[in-house]
């Protein structure tokens, strides 16, 4: 397959390039700090596939998040074998799937769509949040592990590879190496035939089941991918803080997301990332400087960009690049125009 | 007729909206390789049989049975599995893509990888619209958009083809075009349901008709039998 | 129409470029390793914004204050102490990020900091990782036993036992407790029972309510048939608070409340009408009121407004944070140095402050405070009276029960009741 020459993957690659040459340009803290907002990328790409691509708006990726989170923390600290945490890890991203699955399945097969699925995600996250916010009692535990009410579970080991604990740069370049290969993946998965199906789906639900797909069970496939990307994001989360609450569950962390890859721009993967970096970036920014307008100005940023450019900022600037350095002017969505067919 | 040449058949269908009757009691049959028309003034529920048809409605009683098979419980893509295509009232394409892409996504389903190219590149030229293929499908014409809909109906090479309105909208010119490539596909072997207002276009076209008044069968037979048919001639002749 | 479409992206392009560059500028003031040898830097992670906001900007401004007198005095060790204050916005992730960041990019020397246990606890375990010198200087459900964890606040030993015990002698054995359904309501409700049970008292129900509600007609009625001598109210946050107003009009007003929670944090006895709020007993380390009867009290209170005039109220929190960061002070200097391990011992070695508050001492074993506490009522009209003192109260369940000594074991975990 080629890649395409356009505004989009040559800031791709250059952001990946800046990203593998970071550790040597800045101190530890940054890598670390660069590593969590990473960790948070696979957040944003789960709603990129799910609601980019297959037009499912969910505000239940935190479900999947806080899930595979809590089951890493209890998984491992239960074991207590530190070399057992990949296990966790992989176990982790799976149960998400597994979870995102049967939850798509009661869904898209019971024929719910569109905003309801937004209002069922929505009322899951908020009911985790709460029944896990009263767990801390000593009768809420798994094994030797206290769930720990509302204020959480802490001290939960990081991940080890055979003797090697990933700390630091090396564990900044595992989640790094991981976000390289999902982000191919997207990249080839939407001109794969289950890519352009997903894309049909999106484009007109209604259209495709004539035309002899199957939808809810492509719409529960894509909903499982895109349980397990959360799922990943919420361990990655918990390898790098060592920490998780039920505020994992809660509204912010279910509408953020949403609000980040609408604003980024959510048919674009590489948009919702370069979106989510930058917004965790200058948030953090704002609040290290102490500013009391910071939640201010953030929520009028967000709100800008989605009144003003809806198909998204980052998404909107990379149509602008096309048009004026590769003089591209189809829309279409798929921006299959000029490049070799699969 | 003999059982076997039967490809399409209501039974005692009905549909019910609350207490609207959309339709009731509805007997059809229709052989294997004809040119059949439903017509019927507005409201008759002509395209709300063509729903249950093809799965997107579930009959309120009544069964759906093609190629002697009960179809009445079967999701809608099953049904294309079967060898039924629709090609709706409204446009059913997908405007923000190209002419390539939207055949692409149902041709793709049911040819082979390798084949896919070759068999996109046939359907288009079929279909006239092959100069297209890079268009923006919002930018089309109203009568291209509805060729490029009966092409992606054509990709799952269907036995029984549903046309709601095939030629509403269209000049004289696209409608002749339009009657021409209905009366081809009925030549290679595909069974043809239609629905449509125009008499002329209909006797050009149609072999056998099925009259639909309030939600009943009205009358059938051939056009001849139809057009000399006074109470017909009553309830349908004199609108447009 | 094509020269249109290019001078829109051009001009698009430009803006965002503009944005960015204004961002960037913008925001090279905070972070940053500055000149070690002439300042100390202390963290301060309070919330500036968000649902704790109430008490955080009144920790914040306290912490200030401290600061700007230790300076005035000369500083510490010959040296100006900088605060680098982040503002953890009621955000757990937020406190993650920036207790990270003071620790490993600002370099810090301790940090001050924290209103909810959820927050403590997500950062605790990072300053033990880092061996940073950490002082949670907040009110608590109690328990945490951590070599480098210091505590100034209030813990169940200094409010809920003197709290009961007092009631049940005053207003009779029959107890109601209504509580927060999470880990604080729950401990602290834990705590009441065990001290209800321990004065001869009758516990007659528990109710514990989820965050967020605020319906309690249903469990205004059940606390009228039970008609106790005394109903412990132990609820936060904005939705429960709604409980007050209701049970105003519809409760019995002849039962006195009582509560470890209100008034002397988010104050609101002086934000909520008339009666909601009276006929209720705190017991507190600290309240603006105090200054009516302590000259010590009266000095704080007057330069906190003095410095901060548009604050509305400088409760028990303010008072542990300023007094967290003179104790601090005061071992820094004891210990010659800030270097962590020394001033620990200092701090270990019985350390006290004479404060806003009276004396506050640091209880070597269990690192929380040895200090006063104070009991309040409120009026029909919501005017504090204060009724009585407990002094020296000491912290020493975690020492008694749980055998923890930290000037000889090490440990970092937190304790409850049950276990």
């Amino acid at each position: 397959m080629l890649v395409k020459l356009n505004t989009e993957n040559i800031v791709a690659v250059l952001i990946f390039l800046f990203f593998f040459v970071y550790p040597v340009l800045v101190d530890a803290y940054s890598v670390m700090n660069l590593a969590y907002f990473l960790s948070m990328v696979f957040l944003s790409l789960s709603l990129s596939l799910i609601w980019g691509y297959c037009g499912i708006f969910s505000f239940g990726q935190a479900v999947f998040f806080g899930i595979s989170g809590y089951f890493y923390a209890v998984f491992t600290l239960n074991s207590g074998i530190t070399t057992l945490t990949p296990l966790g890890l992989i176990l982790g991203v799976l149960i998400g799937g597994v979870i995102a699955w049967i939850l798509g399945y009661f869904m898209f097969y019971g024929g719910v769509n569109d905003v309801f699925v937004g209002l069922i995600t929505l009322c899951l996250t908020l009911v985790l949040e709460t029944f896990m916010g009263q767990t801390a009692g000593d009768q809420w535990m798994i094994g030797q592990v206290n769930l720990g009410g509302f204020n959480g579970i802490n001290s939960i080991p990081s991940l080890q590879i055979g003797s090697f604990i990933l700390t630091g740069n090396s564990f900044y370049y595992f989640v790094l190496l991981i976000l390289l290969a999902v982000f191919i993946f997207l990249k080839w998965f939407e001109f794969s035939k289950l890519g352009i199906a997903v894309v049909a789906i999106r484009e007109n639900r209604e259209r495709t089941k004539l035309l002899g797909y199957n939808v809810p069970f492509i719409q529960s496939l894509v909903f499982a991918m895109g349980g397990a990307l959360a799922s990943l994001s919420g361990i990655f989360y918990v390898l790098w803080g060592n920490y998780i609450t039920p505020s994992a569950f809660g509204l912010a962390s279910a509408t953020i997301p949403v609000v980040l890859v609408a604003a980024g721009g959510r048919k674009n993967v590489t948009a919702a990332l370069l979106f989510t970096v930058l917004y965790y970036w200058f948030s953090q920014t704002l609040s290290a400087s102490g500013s009391e307008y910071a939640l201010i100005i953030l929520g009028l940023v967000l709100i800008v960009a989605i009144l003003f450019v809806p198909n998204g900022l980052i998404a909107s600037l990379f149509h602008a690049g096309d048009q004026l350095f590769f003089r591209e002017h189809s829309k279409s969505l798929l921006r299959k125009k000029g490049a070799k067919t699969l | 007729m003999s059982k076997e040449a039967v490809l399409l058949e209501l039974r005692h269908v009905g549909k019910y909206f609350g207490g609207l009757r959309a339709v009731d009691d509805i007997n059809i049959k229709v052989e294997s390789g004809d040119l059949h028309c439903l017509l019927g003034p507005n409201g008759a529920g002509k395209s709300t049989i063509f729903k249950m048809i093809m799965g997107i409605y579930k009959p309120t009683n009544g069964s759906v049975f093609f190629n002697q098979r009960n179809v009445t419980h079967l999701k809608s893509w099953d049904r294309v599995k079967l060898g039924i295509s629709i090609k709706m009232q409204t446009p059913g394409v997908f405007g923000e893509l190209t002419v390539y892409e939207n055949m692409k996504i149902a041709v793709q389903h049911f040819t082979r990888h390798a084949e896919v190219k070759s068999e996109v590149s046939r359907l288009l030229e079929l279909l006239m619209i092959r100069d297209l293929k890079d268009e923006l499908v919002d930018n089309l014409s109203h009568g291209q958009q509805q060729w490029l809909e009966i092409g992606m109906a054509l990709a799952c090479k269907p036995k029984l083809l549903l046309l709601d309105e095939p030629a509403a909208g269209m000049g004289p010119e696209e409608t002749d075009r339009t009657a021409e490539l209905i009366r081809q596909l009925n030549q290679q072997g595909i069974t043809i349901l239609f629905i449509d207002h125009d008499m002329a276009f209909v006797k050009k076209l149609a072999r056998n008709t099925t009259v639909l008044h309030l939600g009943r069968k009205f009358a059938e037979g051939t056009v001849e039998e139809i057009e000399t048919n006074q109470q017909v001639v009553d309830i349908y002749l004199g609108k447009s | 129409m094509n020269n249109r479409k290019k001078r829109k992206s051009l001009s698009l392009l430009l803006v965002f470029v503009l944005v960015l560059a204004g961002i960037l500028s913008g925001c090279g003031k905070s972070s940053g390793s500055n000149d070690d040898s002439k300042t100390i830097k202390l963290g301060v992670l309070e919330d500036r914004s968000g649902d704790f906001s109430l008490v955080g900007i009144q920790k914040y401004h306290a912490a200030q204050l401290a600061v700007e007198e230790i300076n005035k005095q000369g500083g510490l060790l010959g040296k100006k102490v900088q605060m680098v204050a982040p503002d953890t916005q009621s955000d757990n992730k937020r406190y993650q990020e920036m207790a990270k960041r003071l620790i490993l990019q600002d370099k810090v020397a301790a940090i001050m900091g924290a209103f909810s246990s959820a927050s403590r606890e997500a950062i605790r375990p990072i300053m033990d990782q880092n061996k940073m010198l950490y002082f949670y200087n907040n009110q608590y459900e109690g328990g945490v036993a951590d070599n480098m964890t210091f505590n100034t606040g209030a813990i169940p030993e200094h409010q809920m036992v003197p709290l009961i015990q007092y009631m049940i002698k005053k207003f009779g054995p029959r107890v109601y407790t209504i509580a927060a359904d999470y880990n604080f309501g729950q401990i602290s409700a834990q705590w009441v029972k065990k001290t209800v049970e321990a004065n001869g008292g009758k516990l007659v129900n528990e109710e514990f309510i989820p965050l967020g509600v605020s319906q309690f007609s249903s469990t205004i009625s059940r606390i009228k048939k039970a008609k106790p001598d005394v109903l412990v109210t132990l609820l936060v946050g904005q939705d429960q608070s709604s409980f007050y107003e209701q049970w105003s009009k519809s409760g019995d007003k002849s039962i006195p409340m009582a509560s470890t929670v209100n008034m002397a944090q988010a104050y609101e006895h002086k934000r909520f009408a008339a009666p909601a709020l009276a006929n209720m007993y705190v017991t507190a380390t600290f309240m603006e009121e105090l200054d009516q009867k302590y000259p010590s009290a009266k000095k704080f209170v007057d330069k906190f407004y003095k410095k901060f005039p548009n604050d509305k109220y400088v409760g028990m929190e303010a008072e542990s944070e300023y007094t967290g960061i003179m104790l601090w002070a005061k071992a820094v200097k004891k210990a010659k140095s800030t270097d962590t391990d020394k001033v620990i011992k200092a701090l270990e070695s019985g350390i006290s402050y004479d404060g806003p508050a009276g004396p506050v001492t640091i209880d070597p074993k269990t690192h929380h405070a040895i200090r006063n506490v104070y009991l309040v009522h409120t009026d029909a009209k919501q005017k504090v009276h204060i009724d009585t003192e407990w002094k020296d109260v000491k912290p020493d369940w975690l020492s008694k029960e749980k055998n923890v000594d930290l000037t000889k074991k090490q440990e970092a975990k937190q304790y409850t009741p049950l276990k």
